[in-house]
């Protein structure tokens, strides 16, 4: 099930939200739990038994860690609840990249095992993970509770598509929580703009690239409307649903962690790690980089470090090479960014870093985006009048002019600028009265349009959710 | 307090908004057929466990929840007003509107697809219309008309009718460009109107070589109401339906009308089409494989053979003034060797091959 369906909005949600609120307190967590479970079924009813499987893997190596504090079983059980987590993880998403590259390389015929990806599982395993990881550390305290647990793991408002919410972030919530008028409202209006973000804007640029892909005749032009285009729609699609799972974790009185701060306005590729799916980059900062030593190491074993978090990250999204690569790419950036790039950004006037910025991005989501690495290379090509194409055509010309505004609109909402100008104009006393009225009819009519959009539009599912 | 009544409303507001949407949709009636969009709505997926562990189920409810969405045409409505008015787009889906017309984008020109039509036709004439008189005409779509004015992509005509043009030599070509207009079409259908095709029956007589002609004034106008053309339900923008016209006389009204699919004889013009999931199906039947029209009052021979598209079946009504019989064949429905196991090619008689741009540009749909 989508955020974005109509079967979520207006049939799972309004039940869910119904018997939450009726239940009592010490309730609340099964409704939650119940509905998470209905709510991963209907998009993966045979993975559903997956999911629990690693909840109770999850629980059971907490309890015995727990346990065990202090003795070497403790480490040993961290150890075997990592290689259950990475090894469930590798299984379902990574066997068959494997089979297909050692057919390549040792000339083999093994067969393809062709196993459907479980939605989230990248996602809810790293939150397992964290949950053993930090409990080891002592950062955490056992959840003897499986009901609580297993409400972590599932809760359905991050459960697909993040953030990813370490266990230490909602420990107390899970038992305590206070639902208040304020987290209501200010959950449902981050709701609303985030499913507007993704159905609205997002879903609209989705269209370039389901037109780039039938047109025959591309011109240099075309390869940067397309490129510009994804750039956006993957910004407003993630960071819509980061949105959604921020507004409804608030409903539910749940405080996730952001996970966009406007990535577009930084000035380097550094600056961009922390503005952009910052729960993943924190969660490989803090479990795979420092327990590598970080930066703390001689500077070939720092470059080492900063190569394999890279790696694995580009490797996190998906089982092709051209992941592996986008990787990488930010790896090496990253690097030459420290050791020489930051030194000279910072003589330069600010208008450069945003440029130098927004060009590596925008070629790190074209390897990003393409099928196989030598797709990439194409559309890298494409971009630079590599590919014997014209500059411009007709065609090119009536999609330019057809997503225009939209791309305008989105280049402007990727910047804090609209909620600042909101925040200037609601300071007079006299303009926030008259807010209090308009801001949630602004926030129905959104919901309006988004049913619009729904009820028009064809199936258009979030990019991240098969990761 | 107040901040926190406010918030309160305003919570309950849209929550109410949602739990009211889930009430109404269940409630609600439910129908079968969408007239606007000429199509059978989703049904309430069957209940299968092997649907439910694959997925199936919970993704066919969804398109049912879609389908049956109160107030479906509205909400289609705002969405279409948006991208309007708010992303300036020019179109909704390759549809767009000009002057109260709806048209639909058709690009780029399919190179492939032309030659495999020319190819069709030479192959069809070779094999079983030997010693007939052959002609092949084009029926411009109406975008030709508005398309490159108003800034829309469209087909490169000229490129098109050239490839036929360079490919087909059995027959010759007929134009009809030159005597039509975007004033000739319904507004919110693909298809011409009955009422301006004498001219175009004229034009066809005059290519053959025939001096036959027809008048408007020996036909007696009617009119059926409302007329939802095939762009109605694409548009979601409110669109005047249109008046679909049928003109008759004694001719159409004792003609002979023999059905080869449904082995039956009809009429003409059925009526009670109008009301169908395809208006335009009130000329002979619609979309049939093989029909044919007999004019007992015609005092020769001569027979027509045409192969067409759905363009045909308003034509031909005006074309059996001038003869004994009319074979409409549609090669969507049927192919070329089953219709010649029905019907005999008889030498010396006309064949017409009449396509509309669209259908050469996609003529993969002919078998």
């Amino acid at each position: 099930m989508l955020f974005s369906s109509i079967s979520f909005l207006y049939y799972f949600l309004p039940v869910v939200l119904i018997v939450y609120f009726i239940t009592p307190n010490k309730g609340k967590n099964f409704v939650l739990l119940i509905a998470s479970l209905i709510f991963y079924f209907v998009g993966e009813p045979i993975y559903s038994i997956l999911m629990i499987a690693s909840s109770l893997s999850g629980y059971i190596h907490g309890l015995l860690i727990n346990k065990y504090q202090g003795t070497k079983w403790a480490k040993i059980i961290l150890v075997s609840s990592i290689i259950f987590g990475i090894g469930t993880l590798g299984f379902f998403k990574y066997a068959d990249f494997f089979v297909e590259n050692i057919n390549l390389l040792l000339k083999t015929d093994l067969g393809l095992l062709k196993l459907a990806l479980p939605i989230g599982i990248s996602f809810y395993t790293f939150q397992i993970l964290s949950y053993t990881i930090d409990l080891y550390r002592g950062k955490a305290q056992v959840q003897k509770s499986f009901l609580n647990f297993a409400t972590y793991v599932s809760l359905f408002p991050q459960l697909i598509a993040g953030p990813i919410v370490r266990y230490t972030t909602i420990e107390e919530q899970l038992s305590k929580r206070k639902v208040t008028w304020e987290n209501i409202y200010s959950g449902s209006k981050r709701f609303i703009i985030g499913l507007s973000k993704k159905v609205i804007i997002a879903n609209t640029l989705a269209e370039i690239g389901e037109m780039f892909s039938v047109t025959d005749d591309k011109t240099v032009v075309l390869y940067w409307l397309f490129a510009i285009g994804f750039m956006l729609q993957i910004y407003f699609d993630f960071s819509g649903y980061s949105d959604m799972a921020i507004g409804l974790g608030r409903l539910f009185g749940f405080d996730f962690p952001e996970n966009f701060n406007y990535p577009y306005i930084s000035r380097s590729i550094t600056e961009f790690w922390r503005r952009w799916h910052i729960s993943l980059s924190t969660w490989f900062r803090d479990y795979v980089y420092i327990p590598l030593g970080g930066n703390k190491v001689s500077n070939w074993k720092w470059v080492r470090n900063i190569l394999i978090v890279w790696l694995l990250t580009g490797f996190w999204h998906g089982a092709e090479w051209n992941f592996i690569l986008w990787g990488v790419y930010f790896g090496i950036i990253l690097i030459l960014e420290k050791l020489v790039i930051n030194k000279i950004l910072m003589r330069l006037p600010k208008i450069f870093g945003h440029i130098y910025l927004l060009f590596l991005v925008l070629i790190g989501f074209v390897i990003f985006n393409a099928n196989n690495i030598k797709e990439a290379f194409i559309n890298i090509q494409g971009l630079f009048g590599g590919l014997e194409i014209s500059f411009v055509n007709v065609e090119t010309l009536y999609y330019l002019k057809k997503y225009l505004v939209v791309i305008a609109i989105a280049l402007i909402g990727s910047t804090p600028f609209p909620s600042q100008m909101i925040k200037k104009i609601v300071e007079n006393q006299r303009v926030q009265k008259v807010f209090r009225v308009v801001e949630p009819l602004i926030l129905t009519s959104l919901l309006f349009v988004v049913t619009g959009c729904l009820i028009s539009g064809s199936f258009n599912p979030f990019l991240y959710f098969r990761f | 307090m107040k901040k926190m009544t406010s918030k309160f409303i305003a919570f309950l507001m849209l929550c109410g908004i949602l739990i009211l949407g889930m009430v109404v949709n269940i409630t609600l009636p439910k129908q079968e057929f969408s007239y606007s969009e000429r199509r059978k709505l989703s049904e309430f997926p069957q209940v299968k466990i092997q649907k439910i562990a694959n997925g199936d189920f919970f993704d066919d409810l969804e398109d049912y929840f879609l389908d049956h969405f109160v107030y479906r045409d509205f909400f289609r409505r705002i969405d279409s007003l948006i991208r309007l008015n708010i992303f300036n787009q020019k179109d909704i889906n390759g549809i767009y509107s000009i002057n109260g017309g709806l048209y639909k984008i058709e690009y780029p020109l399919n190179e492939e697809s032309v030659i495999a039509l020319s190819q069709k036709i030479e192959d069809i004439s070779q094999k079983y219309l030997k010693g007939m008189q052959l002609y092949y005409s084009v029926i411009p779509d109406k975008s030709y008309f508005v398309s490159e004015e108003n800034g829309y992509l469209c087909l490169d005509y000229q490129e098109m009718l050239s490839i036929l043009d360079e490919n087909i030599s059995l027959s010759e070509y007929i134009d009809i460009f030159s005597c039509l207009n975007v004033d000739d079409y319904y507004l919110t259908d693909i298809h011409w109107r009955q009422d301006k095709l004498v001219k175009v029956a004229n034009q066809i007589f005059d290519g053959m070589n025939d001096s036959y002609r027809i008048i408007l004034e020996d036909y007696e106008i009617h009119k059926l109401s409302p007329f939802y053309g095939a762009y109605y339900g694409q548009f979601p923008l409110k669109a005047r339906p249109d008046e679909l016209v049928y003109l008759t006389n004694e001719t159409t009204e004792k003609a002979l009308v023999y059905n080869y699919y449904t082995s039956s004889y009809t009429k003409v013009y059925d009526e009670e089409k109008i009301d169908s999931a395809d208006g335009y199906s009130v000329y002979l039947e619609g979309p049939v494989p093989l029909i044919t029209i007999e004019n007992p009052l015609c005092d020769n021979d001569d027979e027509l053979y045409i192969f067409r598209d759905s363009f045909g079946s308003s034509l031909a009504p005006l074309l059996i003034e001038r003869y004994k019989k009319i074979y409409l064949i549609d090669l969507r429905y049927a192919s070329e060797d089953l219709i010649a196991e029905n019907i005999d090619y008889k030498e010396g008689q006309r064949v017409l091959f009449l396509y509309s741009t669209t259908i050469i540009n996609n003529s993969s749909t002919l078998l």
